[in-house]
């Protein structure tokens, strides 16, 4: 079993990082051979996507298409297509996942998904290339807004279930949101990360 | 008056692209006079914000307070200082802003707005630091999405329309979703480009 943990935040050692050690923790406690591999996204270099769409319209039967972008991504999308357990670690930037995210999401939307999927009558929407099963936890943290006014101020949860499901055949376990850390201490969630962390195995 | 059109996407010369300067053609009809730059993000070195938080707990009465980064934002800091009319365009991308575009918004989120807003018995929220008023209009194109649908893929419109309220201090006047442009083609959206851009000024 192959854990990989995506930190997204640029503050090394910070509230997201403990987090997601946390969770890591939980995560061997229940299962101590588990392969873990923790990932800054700030430490690669992952280019914008171009969006010449290649990718999508790559009629390939391998378990994902080759991007048109040579960089850092090659590396990182080995790391996602051997896993088995993902965590996702992300403050909220303006209620959304912060850039960084966004940049390596959209370089393996079409990678790992096809465009065959249907919702109501649209077709063309992503379904997942391979029948690899994952199962995948978010942790997301935020300075100010409290986890009462999480409803309103977080997408990112959303962006990230709905990404895991249709492209990595992701089943989502569970979230925590990790509110007002600037008064409450990031110490308050240790616990929960922990927990959480457990039930992904 | 400045009128200043920001372009997130990477294909320069494309749907987008096109549509922007329509809609510049628009505000020109009715005001000749008006002094145009269009800016391509992916021109601009631009880092990602590394929420250091510097700007927000600036306490300075300048428009504007300054990031800790260095780098191309200091010349786009200026151009956002100097107008008085915005476009802000973007593909979708997982139905939301492209990264380009976000890492952008965020740099300029604490910069130009100071944490003394509220919502309900919210405190911390942005409020623009200046009085200064902007007028906003948003174009957002889709490849394979109609409008029908814009309601489920959309986030960007919402996205767009917080930061232009609580940032940039400005009034959103309209915003042009073009769907299903690989379908379509860009000419279908054309006119109303046009005269979203018209009514701009």
């Amino acid at each position: 079993m192959n854990l990989l943990a995506v930190v997204s935040s640029l503050r090394k050692g910070k509230s997201t990082d403990k987090l997601v050690d946390k969770a890591i923790e939980g995560a061997l406690s229940k299962n101590p051979d588990i392969n873990v591999k923790k990932i800054y996204l700030s430490d690669y270099k992952i280019g914008y996507c171009k969006n010449c769409l290649t990718c999508r319209d790559s009629k390939t039967a391998e378990p994902y298409a080759i991007c048109t972008i040579r960089d850092d991504m090659d590396i990182l999308v080995k790391d996602i297509h051997d896993s088995d357990l993902l965590i996702w670690g992300t403050p909220i930037h303006m209620g959304y996942i912060p850039s960084i995210l966004m940049t390596f999401i959209e370089r393996f939307v079409w990678l790992f998904a096809k465009p065959e999927g249907k919702h109501l009558t649209l077709t063309n929407c992503p379904t997942p290339r391979s029948n690899k099963k994952r199962k995948s936890i978010t942790i997301i943290t935020n300075g100010i807004v409290p986890p009462i006014y999480r409803m309103f101020c977080d997408e990112a949860t959303h962006i990230i279930k709905e990404t895991v499901k249709e492209t990595l055949n992701g089943d989502n376990l569970g979230s925590l949101y990790a509110g007002a850390i600037e008064k409450r201490g990031v110490e308050c969630y240790l616990n929960k990360a922990y927990k959480l962390g457990m039930k992904l195995v | 008056m400045n009128l200043l059109a920001v372009v997130g996407s990477s294909r320069k010369g494309k749907a987008t692209d096109t549509l922007v300067d329509k809609a510049i053609e628009g505000a020109l009809s009715k005001n000749p006079e008006l002094k145009v730059k269009k800016i391509y993000l992916s021109d601009y070195n631009i880092n990602y914000c590394k929420n250091c938080l510097a700007c927000r707990d600036s306490k300075t009465k300048e428009p504007i307070a300054l990031c800790a980064i260095r780098d191309d934002m200091d010349i786009l800091n200026k151009d956002i200082l100097d107008c008085d009319f915005i476009i802000l365009s973007t593909p979708l991308h997982n139905g939301g802003v492209t990264a380009m575009l976000m890492t952008f918004f965020e740099r300029i989120c604490w910069t130009l707005a100071k944490p003394e807003g509220r919502y309900l018995t919210f405190y911390g929220c942005p409020t623009s630091r200046t009085d200064k008023k902007r007028k906003v209009i948003s174009i957002i194109t889709n490849g394979s999405v109609p409008p029908i649908y814009r309601i489920i893929c959309d986030d960007a419109t919402k996205l767009i329309n917080t930061v232009t309220r609580d940032i940039l201090n400005g009034k959103s006047l309209g915003s042009l979703y073009a769907g299903a442009i690989e379908n379509r083609g860009v000419e279908y959206y054309f006119k109303k480009a046009y005269k979203l851009g018209m009514k701009l000024t």
